[in-house]
């Protein structure tokens, strides 16, 4: 009777062990799968990381996805969206820059095509255009969207800045206020889907 | 040498084969759900540092159906001010706001918005702050530039905080640095005067107490007269401040009975309590004329000169 009393405890307690040993495999099997996945994912914001890192400043203008776009720093984007444009000015590509104008902006200042060449060849000049980037502010919501400012230097071949040459039209208060700036407004709808304007001098 | 082992570990799952299976299922299962939860991506949208539900003063981020319900109330809001429908707009306000913020009068509200809106307006919104549980917003109001290019102006914007708060089944704004009404109804009575205060209104940098006072002297009373210096005091802590509507003159007749509004400043993001109000200075003349010139003396022949704190919490 005794004997059998201890035979049921014993294989009581192997039981147990056996079922222990189980569950925490199945535990250890469980944590791996859950660590491998999120090493996934954390592998993957990394390279979204250095995705960021090679599109800021120089390559700020490079072919990239339109993945990579999302994920690109929203003053990047905006670096990005004013060079396109400078630069569809400085290689004379009017309907293409054009195409980007507001379309209140173009109703206001420039209604047609011609009229906007006429003042870009004559006001900010073509070939070698560089722009300077001083100051971006963000305003904007979630219904109408985000809008940027930015305050920008565009310099031509010489160095002569945006304003110069106007020079001869404006007044002396008007010359030591002004600090050669240019505004490009721009509003993103996503990535390289946007339209601009800029002020007129 | 390892029959019994061997024959135990059998055993054990002839024993617990209903067991085991259960487990191995409901592992397969996790297994699953992880699996499927690691191939669905999220869609991606535009990395962007603007976060419009994250309070700017404690950081607290609204609650997504909160924030999605005020983006789009505020939106039409300001598409009815952009329109010139300031009717529609105006019913868009609490009664709350409609009347303290505007005295009721809907050529006020006009006013405002078109001394706001004197062109084509865009707006930003951001959360902001939080005040018992309501959610304060920050509304930023600018021109169009995107339609001028900024030429020939300033950056500039006009700011203001709302909330949303609920009337019956509608969501209403108060708008105009307008948060709230509390009702107070505390009242001090004593052989010279009977003071109830009624309620008072919460704005973003000042607060409004309505104040119902009777004189219940033969004499005329003077609480507050527009040439003496705290006179009525709010009482925040450690700080005493007077009321800042320093042209409200409040001297009651024999009798009479009188409302007034009782300005203080008081920032929303304050975190101190009003605890009193204190009347300093009350007065009950055998004469009295309105003038400097004449108060030391009226003063000198006063029936009483005494001062009354109410308590607010």
């Amino acid at each position: 009777m005794r004997k059998r009393r201890k035979n049921s405890l014993e294989e009581y307690k192997t039981n147990l062990i056996i079922l222990f040993i189980v569950i925490l495999l199945m535990t250890v099997n469980l944590i791996i799968l859950i660590k491998y996945l999120s090493d996934n994912d954390s592998n993957q914001s990394q390279d979204t990381k250095i995705n960021i890192a090679q599109t800021s400043y120089n390559t700020v203008v490079e072919d990239i996805t339109y993945e990579e776009g999302l994920d690109m720093p929203e003053q990047d984007r905006m670096r990005r969206y004013a060079i396109e444009f400078i630069d569809n000015l400085d290689n004379e590509e009017f309907a293409e820059a054009y195409g980007k104008l507001n379309e209140d902006f173009k109703k206001n200042f420039f209604p047609t095509q011609n009229e906007f060449e006429q003042y870009v060849k004559e006001r900010i000049g073509t070939g070698e255009l560089t722009i300077n980037f001083k100051n971006i502010e963000r305003q904007g919501n979630e219904k109408t969207g985000n809008l940027y400012i930015l305050w920008v230097d565009v310099y031509d071949v010489l160095g002569n800045e945006y304003v110069d040459k106007l020079e001869e039209n404006m007044t002396e208060e008007e010359k030591e206020d002004d600090s050669g700036n240019m505004n490009i407004v721009i509003l993103e709808k996503n990535f390289d889907d946007y339209e601009l304007s800029f002020s007129i001098r | 040498m390892f029959l019994k082992l061997r024959l135990k570990i059998r055993n054990f799952f002839k024993d617990h084969k209903r067991t085991i299976i259960i487990i191995f299922l409901v592992w397969l299962l996790i297994f699953a759900i992880n699996f499927i939860l690691s191939l669905r991506k999220e869609e991606k949208t535009l990395s962007s540092t603007f976060e419009p539900a994250v309070s700017i003063v404690d950081s607290k981020t609204v609650p997504e159906k909160d924030h999605s319900l005020i983006t789009d109330v505020v939106d039409k809001y300001m598409n009815y001010c952009n329109n010139g429908e300031y009717e529609n707009a105006y019913n868009m306000l609490s009664e709350n706001c409609k009347n303290k913020a505007f005295k009721g009068d809907i050529k006020k509200f006009e006013e405002y918005i078109k001394s706001i809106f004197t062109q084509k307006k865009r707006y930003s919104l951001q959360s902001y702050s939080n005040y018992d549980d309501k959610h304060i917003y920050l509304l930023e109001i600018f021109n169009d530039y995107l339609a001028t290019g900024l030429t020939g102006e300033e950056f500039a914007t006009f700011d203001e905080k709302l909330l949303m708060v609920k009337e019956g089944d509608e969501y209403k704004l108060n708008i105009g640095d307008f948060i709230d009404v509390v009702d107070l109804k505390r009242v001090v009575e004593d052989d010279y005067s009977k003071i109830r205060i009624l309620s008072k209104a919460v704005f973003c940098d000042h607060e409004e107490y309505l104040v119902k006072i009777t004189n219940k002297t033969d004499y005329t009373m003077v609480i507050s007269s527009v040439y003496e210096g705290n006179e009525v005091i709010l009482d925040v802590g450690n700080d005493k401040r007077p009321m800042t509507n320093l042209s409200t003159e409040i001297v009651l007749a024999p009798g009479e009975t009188q409302e007034y509004t009782l300005n203080f400043d008081k920032y929303i993001e304050s975190k101190q309590e009003a605890q009193a109000l204190i009347f300093n200075k009350i007065r009950i003349l055998q004469s009295y004329t309105g003038n400097e010139e004449d108060a030391e003396k009226e003063k000198e022949n006063a029936i009483k000169l005494y001062s009354l704190t109410i308590p607010l919490v």
